[in-house]
């Protein structure tokens, strides 16, 4: 290995890719822009979208202006909820699209709760089943009438029993939670939203690897398409420093997106919840799993530079080197959005040694095992260290094909004979 | 010393053979002509004596090293201009020359004398300090001679030097070429389908059609061979008494 040489690859790959803008917008730019934005977004849609809840009563009873008011106490605490108690029928209700739930209180409804201990009244809940609000909105509405349920029944046990402590009466089982982690300690609050933390993360992990693929593909299959790589290979350079030249620059384009992709997701996690609940909740797992998802990001960019590069070398334009490295990726990261829904140790018992020779369920295990189990930093590493030797082997196999034969001659199969075609000449 | 030589040089592409038993010589300081039509088999040729493919079966040695199994002291000898070689886009010339003249050269002193040297048969002035994205084709193309010339390799292959080109840029490409053999008694292999070319910068070319070599010799020489007033209608003659005996 000619160390000078090898800095003159990484110098032209380099000074190449300050000059692409769009591969430095898609890897820099975007994610310290996409992340932020669309975590904010998403939080100030849930806060900044009122929810509509129309009240009908036809009971007018006393009854049922408890529960309005109950309803209307609630509302105020509960956040962005808006409640019309101006409907005297449901047709009118049907006029305005935006309400998301409507709470009809039929005739009677106060008398059958008080004629008799086992009276009971009858609400109609009906919740808009287009609207994203309804289940929002039908959570406070089923407060308020388990509120008035409570009040109800406290009454009439003092009536029927006033020896009674109502209290008890009704809670005789008294409940203690206490959240806890991995090895049995007693978790932080925050930590009720891992789940959540590590959804956002494996998006994350995901649109992170795009740009690489992009870079990898022009700087192999786009020499090859361009021409420019045949001057190349007659250089004294010799194929492996070619390659490492290529795949050090890769590698320097992989950690400073690393680097953005940590603080785009980081930044949308707070402005996410901030708009979701209203308040700055730091990352469960703290800076650890921040500094594992860092690693974590740069290795699963690294692998998916090796796949890129391995189909880049066999591939006969750029065009096909990306949209065959684009599906294949893809078709891996699947594991990724299954471990969005549930943990993939869990579910995937029976398969989980098939779902191991796919690299991303390590970009994905390296995160869940970290929060997951006591020590999970050693779990972690292990994981990011498979993905480590994946990347390894794959490099070895790329230097292996990375051949002029093989870089300049496609092999094709049509109508069942294989031939080789030429590519430039 | 012999600068190239070929002896019986057979390349596959799967069934297809490309060359069948090319044998022929290039003398050291000699600008040799590669003359055929399109798919005779002269960039397959080129691109086995540049070391980017291997033959199927022969044997092809370069001052004396072999292409297959020294093909790494073989890669310090030469500088391969391949047929429509384009050039890193978004980088200057001037930075063009630098990343080949680095691959190169051993100390500063080499690259700057190189890169000098390129700058000068790149004729670009200060255009050289431009993105070549900016640059015509025929100043892409000479930027890519400068680049191919200007490490002084012992033989410089040149895959049709003057393709695309205007007439006065291929004017501009031949005088180059000429000159830096003049300056520094290099060996060139060139490929060509324009016979003009050829005969203006060739002391020696060969002939090849359908991947074998049918004939061999100066542009004067082939043209008495064959009776011909230019390098054109040898050619012609040479391929067609090349069907009569086949």
């Amino acid at each position: 290995m000619n160390w000078r040489r090898l800095k003159n690859i990484i110098w032209k790959e380099l000074l190449d890719l300050s000059r692409d803008k769009r591969t430095i917008f898609a890897a820099i730019i975007v994610p310290i822009i996409f992340y932020p934005t669309l975590g904010g977004l998403i939080g100030y849609m849930f806060k900044a979208q009122p929810a509509y809840i129309a009240i009908i009563d036809y009971d007018k009873g006393e009854y049922s202006e408890e529960l309005k008011n109950t309803l209307l106490n609630y509302s105020r605490y509960f956040g962005n909820v808006n409640i019309f108690t101006n409907y005297t029928n449901e047709l009118q209700v049907l006029d305005n699209p935006n309400i998301d739930l409507t709470l009809i209180i039929p005739k009677g409804f106060t008398e059958n709760i008080t004629e008799s201990l086992n009276g009971v009244g009858i609400v109609y809940i009906k919740p808009n089943v287009v609207s994203s609000k309804a289940s929002e909105a039908q959570t406070l509405v089923e407060m308020a009438i388990n509120a008035l349920s409570n009040s109800i029944v406290r009454k009439r046990i003092k009536t029927a029993l006033p020896d009674v402590e109502a209290e008890r009466f009704l809670n005789p089982i008294k409940r203690v939670v206490e959240y806890i982690g991995p090895g049995g300690r007693t978790a932080t609050p925050e930590e009720r939203f891992l789940f959540l933390t590590l959804m956002i993360f494996i998006l994350g992990l995901y649109f992170s690897m795009h740009p690489a693929i992009a870079f990898v593909t022009d700087s192999v299959a786009g020499e090859k398409e361009r021409k420019t790589l045949e001057a190349l290979l007659v250089t004294p350079a010799s194929r492996i420093e070619i390659l490492s030249g290529k795949l050090i620059a890769s590698l320097v384009l992989s950690g400073v997106a690393a680097v953005m992709n940590t603080l785009g997701v980081f930044l949308m996690y707070t402005l996410l919840f901030g708009g979701l609940i209203g308040v700055q909740i730091p990352i469960g797992g703290g800076l650890g799993l921040i500094g594992i998802y860092a690693i974590d990001v740069f290795l699963t960019v690294t692998v998916t530079v090796s796949i890129a590069l391995l189909i880049s070398i066999v591939s006969g334009s750029v065009r096909s080197a990306h949209s065959n490295a684009t599906a294949l990726i893809t078709v891996l990261a699947l594991v990724m959005f299954a471990s969005i829904y549930g943990d993939i140790e869990k579910i995937a018992s029976q398969t989980l040694p098939l779902l191991y020779l796919i690299p991303y369920t390590h970009s994905v295990l390296a995160l869940v095992t970290f929060v997951k189990y006591d020590n999970g930093f050693i779990f972690s590493i292990r994981h990011l260290l498979i993905l480590a030797t994946y990347t390894l082997l794959l490099i070895s196999l790329g230097a292996r094909l990375f051949s002029g034969e093989r870089i300049l001659i496609a092999k094709v199969r049509r109508k069942g004979r294989k031939f080789r075609l030429k590519l430039f000449a | 010393m012999l600068a190239v030589e070929i002896k019986n040089l057979h390349r596959f592409y799967g069934d297809f053979e490309a060359l069948k038993g090319v044998t022929f010589e290039i003398d050291e300081g000699e600008i040799f002509g590669l003359i055929g039509p399109n798919g005779s088999g002269k960039t397959t040729t080129l691109r086995i004596i540049a070391t980017i493919l291997k033959p199927s079966k022969g044997i092809v040695k370069v001052f004396g090293y072999n292409v297959v199994r020294e093909a790494d002291k073989v890669r310090k000898l030469i500088s391969y201009l391949p047929e429509d070689a384009d050039l890193y886009k978004r980088l200057t010339g001037l930075e063009n020359l630098l990343f080949f003249a680095k691959m190169y050269a051993k100390t500063n002193d080499e690259i700057k004398e190189m890169v000098r040297f390129g700058i000068a048969i790149s004729g670009l002035g200060n255009r050289i300090h431009d993105k070549v994205e900016t640059y015509s084709k025929g100043m892409r193309r000479r930027l890519a001679l400068a680049r191919t010339l200007m490490v002084k390799p012992k033989l410089a292959i040149l895959d049709e030097p003057t393709s695309g080109l205007d007439v006065y840029a291929s004017v501009n490409v031949r005088n180059s070429i000429r000159k830096f053999v003049k300056e520094t008694g290099s060996t060139v292999l060139l490929s060509s389908h324009n016979m003009l070319e050829v005969e203006y910068l060739c002391d020696r070319v060969a002939f090849i059609s359908k991947g074998k070599i049918i004939a061999i010799g100066s542009p004067n020489e082939l043209k008495e061979k064959y009776g011909a007033t230019n390098l054109e209608e040898a050619f012609v003659r040479a391929v067609e008494s090349e069907l009569e005996e086949t």
